[in-house]
Formats: structure tokens, sequence, C-alpha cells
């Protein structure tokens, strides 16, 4: 390996790759566009339940509802104030008890209570209205249950501290970095290819592991800088800076290896996207569960970039450090030295060959 | 011959059921502009790329400067200097930037990348992008690049194939300048007349074996007929054209008899071209 010649070629890279208006006009865009999205998504999550009241008749069985930690109630004035309240998203739900609800109730009668719930209530508020009403009902009748239930919460307990949803956006915002950036590096080695360069440059001293070197480094760059960047402008590299560093460095390498998968398989630049998407689909999943979570199936560890994404959540989200990653880091070699191997076998067979 | 700067020694190369190099041997001394002269898909470029290590032989040997090509690749490397067939620079870069960054790769520390423009006829033009360069100033830029290190032996392929007469004369003025510093010149053309104006020797490839090798002149002598051709006016007043075959006893009253007989309008001795030997060697023609 020749370090004047590997320096050399990457200085060629990033001069070639600035002037590529296409690619640096859309580089600068999508970071710019990036960073906006995840200052406009929300920084905190809203973690207080606001339940609207119109007990007119009844007004002492709003004493009489469960006091918890972030249930707030909201009088309203009228039945139309409550339904207002509703429609505008200021409240989750609201119980109205309006005409003679008190009067059935104190004369033994089934009163008449009203839930109101926005159109697009999930079943979960609705279930926890009823539930509610019933507590009331339950309350104002006299009637307790002997069972009482205690709330353990196993693992961190984030209430009180939920990640942002812009927090939650953070691996695939790193990952749509990275991915983009395979397919700059891989439109490169392919316009290299088509433009016959990579001939010329292979007719000089410079041998095959140089040539591989430079465009690994050049890769590494392309997609580190942008991705750093990011991290400090969001502020997310405070805890755990070095692992977080050590993992996108081992997940750039990956991508690296993926980039020279897709420039052994590509023409042209056409190629290189839809390789490039195809990849970009399936290695996005991960990501995207961390912003929606819900239960993960245990297919998705299959995923080559699951190990990348899991370690960046836990090490932004969660300030999980190095002892809880380990396994996860050493994976994610394992799979730097697979995608690499293979792109590089695939990649010179392409430009011996041709 | 002086000594050798290339020694082909059997080699072969197919590419699946098409062999398209059966077997050659040649040797070219040092300081011999060398002409590998035949049609397309004769070999010619692929012998091209094994002597310049871009192909490794399947059978034989090279050795380039005393050396074994397939075991020091980037030695041999460092001291040659290609010029492609088809233009291979970095679009993006400028001129200068492009020389300057071979010349980096070839480890060159005292590169004057001016002079070397000059020598193309490219010294106004160092500083713009290549993609706003015409195609014979590419191919000047192509053979600049082939000179940055200052090479024992130097590959040309095709070198001024397609180019406008000012282009493609710079080209040859820089071949014989580089001759003239002592370097080898591999040439592979299937411009006949290139290569006779050029070449020491010439070489011709046909269906991947060597079907002749020698001087342009031995060729000529050994496989041409020289002749007189005459345009004259006949008894009638019609135009008529006559040939004398020379190098025969009855020539010289031939050529006395056309004067007596008829009014000589022109007169041409008559070679054979390095084209003519080709066909009646191959049966077929150099651009075909």
């Amino acid at each position: 390996m020749n370090g004047r010649i590997i320096g050399t070629l990457v200085a060629s890279d990033f001069r070639n790759f600035i002037r590529d208006k296409f690619v640096s006009i859309m580089m600068a865009a999508g970071m710019a566009l990036f960073i906006a999205i995840y200052f406009l998504m929300p920084g905190k999550v809203e973690e207080t339940i606001k339940i609207g009241l119109y007990l007119p008749q009844i007004p002492h069985l709003t004493g009489m509802l469960p006091r918890e930690e972030g249930v707030e109630f909201y009088q309203a004035q009228s039945e139309e104030d409550l339904k207002r309240e509703i429609m505008e998203r200021r409240i989750l739900f609201g119980i109205s008890a309006p005409g003679d609800g008190g009067t059935s109730l104190q004369s033994g009668q089934r009163p008449r209570i009203f839930v109101y719930y926005p159109s697009d209530v999930p079943d979960e508020i609705k279930e926890m209205g009823t539930i509610l009403v019933g507590e009331m009902i339950n309350e104002a009748g006299g009637y307790r249950s002997g069972i009482e239930a205690a709330e353990i919460v196993l693992g961190p307990d984030m209430g009180g501290k939920q990640i942002p949803h812009r927090n939650r956006m953070l691996p695939l915002l790193v990952f749509v970095f990275l991915i983009s950036e395979t397919i700059g590096l891989a439109n490169l080695i392919t316009e290299e290819w088509r433009g016959g360069t990579v001939r010329a440059l292979l007719t000089t001293p410079m041998t095959g592991v140089d040539f591989f070197a430079a465009k690994g480094i050049t890769g590494l760059w392309m997609s580190l800088s942008q991705i750093f960047l990011l991290l400090i402008l969001t502020g997310s590299l405070g805890r755990n800076a070095l692992l977080i560093a050590v993992t996108l460095l081992l997940g750039a390498l990956m991508i690296n290896g993926a980039a020279f998968v897709i420039a052994s398989a590509s023409r042209d630049m056409m190629s290189v996207i839809g390789w490039g998407t195809l990849f970009m689909m399936l290695l996005a999943v991960p990501a995207i569960t961390v912003m929606i979570p819900g239960p993960v199936a245990g297919w998705i560890k299959v995923i080559p970039s699951y190990y990348l994404v899991d370690i960046l959540h836990r090490a932004i989200n969660f300030g999980i450090s190095w002892e809880g990653n380990l396994r996860g880091l050493l994976y994610l070699g394992g799979l730097d030295l697979a995608f690499n191997f293979l792109g590089i076998v695939a990649l010179k067979r392409k430009l011996y060959e041709s | 011959m002086p000594n050798e700067a290339i020694r082909v020694d059997r080699i072969e190369y197919s590419y699946g059921d098409i062999r398209a190099v059966q077997g050659i041997s040649f040797a070219v001394g040092e300081g011999e502009i060398f002409g590998f002269l035949g049609p397309n898909g004769a070999g010619k470029s692929t012998t091209i790329k094994m002597l310049t290590g871009q192909l490794n032989p399947q059978g034989g040997k090279i050795e380039v400067l005393g050396m074994d090509i397939a075991r020091n690749r980037e030695k041999v490397q460092a001291l040659i200097g290609i010029c492609f067939e088809r233009t291979n620079l970095y679009e993006r870069m400028s001129a200068i930037e492009n020389l300057n960054l071979f010349a980096r790769l070839h480890g060159v520390k005292d590169f004057d990348v001016t002079e070397i423009l000059v020598r193309v006829g490219l010294e106004q033009r160092g500083r713009d992008r290549v993609f706003g360069l015409s195609k014979g100033m590419k191919q000047r830029l192509m053979v600049a690049r082939a000179l940055v290190n200052r090479p024992s032996v130097l590959f040309l392929d095709e070198p001024t194939e397609g180019l406008d007469p000012a282009s493609a004369d710079n080209i040859r003025n820089v071949i014989r300048q580089e001759r003239d510093r002592g370097a080898t010149v591999f040439l592979t053309t299937h411009d006949m007349l290139e290569a006779d104006k050029l070449s020491d020797r010439v070489a011709f490839i046909n269906d991947g074996e060597i079907v002749a090798l020698d001087t342009p002149d031995n060729l000529k002598q050994k496989f041409g007929k020289r002749a007189i051709r005459a345009q004259v006016r006949g008894e009638e007043g019609k135009m008529e054209e006559r040939e004398i075959e020379m190098d025969r006893a009855g020539t010289a009253t031939e050529v006395r008899a056309l004067f007596d007989r008829d009014r000589v309008i022109t007169i041409h001795s008559e070679e054979a071209s390095l084209e003519d030997i080709f066909i009646k060697i191959t049966g077929r023609g150099l651009s075909a």
C-alpha cells in the first residue's frame, strides 16, 4: 500500500466529487433539509392527558375522578364548549352529563353520561374513556373494588422523559446520509469505469489495494463528515461520543462495501440509483422501526443495518454505553468484513476483466 | 538489433472460445519505433493490454525492460507510458490537473507541466477543463499524459485515429522526439501511411497471429512490385494508362517505347503500400 498514491487519488476524488454539480447540490440540499426536518419535529413528548368535563347537574362527580400524574381536567362551560375543545384537539376526549343526570343518579335511575371523542381517536383512548366513566359511576354509587393495582416499571423508567420524535428520527437521518453517500461512491466508481480512467490509473504504479483503499477513504469521508456535522448541530454527540463515532465508522465501512457491490453491478448512474434504492429500502427497515416503535419481529436482526441502528438508538437516546453494545459492535465488525470482501471481489472482477 | 526493450515469447489469450492472440513472438529494440498493424479485431488491443500489464497472458512470457511483467507489473508500469485508444481523461479536471495527477501517481518530483503542454501545443488551454477541449486536443493531452514519467517505453494505441491533420502531425512529431530521446515506441495502428512514415519496423497481425515482420522497405521489396505508371494520349487522341513493371530486363526498352510511341502526359514511379502488402499476405484490408 502506497500512502502517496492513495492520498493523491483521494484528493482527486474529492475534487471530482465537489465539481459534480448535481451531486454536490443534492448533498448540500439534503443536509439542509434533514437538519430542518429535525428541528421542525417536536422536541418533547406531550405526556399530559387533558380530559374535558361538562357535569352541571353533578359537579361533585368531578371530585371523585381519579387524580393521576399526567392527567388534567378541563371544566367546559357548555356542551358546545366541550365539543369545540375536542374538535380543536385541545383535549383528548370529553365527558358530559347534561340535563338531569344528577337527579337520575340520586333517584337510583340509570344516568345518561356521554363521552365525546374526535373522529380519529385510537381504540385504546376510547377504552380509557369508558373505564374512566365506569370508575366515576362506581365512585358515585359507592362501589369500591377490594383490589389495588400497583405500577412497576421494568428497565429504565421513561415516564416523564419520553424520547421525542426528532430523536427517534435521528438513526433514520444518519442512515439516509449513509445510503445517499453509498450511491455517491458507487456512482464515482461507475463513472471511472465508464470513462476508462480506472484503466489509466491501474497502468500507473498504483496497485488494486491502493485503488480500493483510496475509494474506501473517499467513501468514509463523504458519509462521516456530513453525519458528524448533523450530530453536532443537533447536539446528539454529547453522550457516548466515542461509542457513537466507532459505531458510525463501522457502519460507514459496511456501507462502503455495499457501494462496491452496487458499483460492480452498475453500468451508469441510473443503474446505480436503481440498485442503491433497492439496498436503501431493505437497509432502512430497522431505522423505520425505531421511528415508529411497535413490536419488532426477530427477523429484523437479519437485516445488516439492524446493529448499526440499534447501537446508535441505544447510545443516543438511552445513554447505553460500551458494555451494553459490545455484542452489536462485534456483529457490525463481522458485517464490515463480509461486505467489503464481497464488494472488492466483485468490483475487482469487473475492473480488471473489462 | 540493439538491446531489447520488449521481448514477447509465444503469448496467448482467448476470450472464451475466441482465440484473440495465438502464440505470437517478437522483440523490439531500445530506441526503435515498432508499428503493430492489423485490422480491427486482429488482436492488437489484446496484445497491448498484455504488454502493459492490463491482462495476464494465458500462455507464454513477456519481458519489458528486462523484467517479467507478470511478476513486476508495478515496476514495469512505473517505466512505461500508455496512450489509450479511447479518451479516458478526468473530464471535470483541467488539462494541468490531469497531468499533475498522473505525475504524482508516478512519483515524478521535477515535473514541468508547461514544458509538456508546449510539446503537444496545448499551452494556451492548460487551465481549461477537459470537457471543453476538442477531440484533437484531448488526444494530444492523452499523449502528454503518457509522457509525464519520461517513459523508457511508450505504448500508443491508435494515437491519431480520427484526428485533424494538424493534431495528427503534432502527435507524429512527439513520437519522433521520443525516439530521438532514446525511448522505445510501440505503435498500434491501422493507418498504413502513418506506420510507413514513422516505424523502423512493422509487424502485421491477423487473426491473432503475426503474418509478417520487417522494415517497411524490406516488406515492400519482398512482397510488393515496383512499377512506372503513365498517362498518355494515344494515336486517336484518347487518354490511356500504361503500367510498366520495373526490375525486369526489358523495362528500359519499354519505357523508351512509351515515349517514342505515345505523348506522355504524366509519369510516376509506383511502390507497393503496406496495405497492398497486407492484402497480398492475408487477403483482407487493414481497415476491415
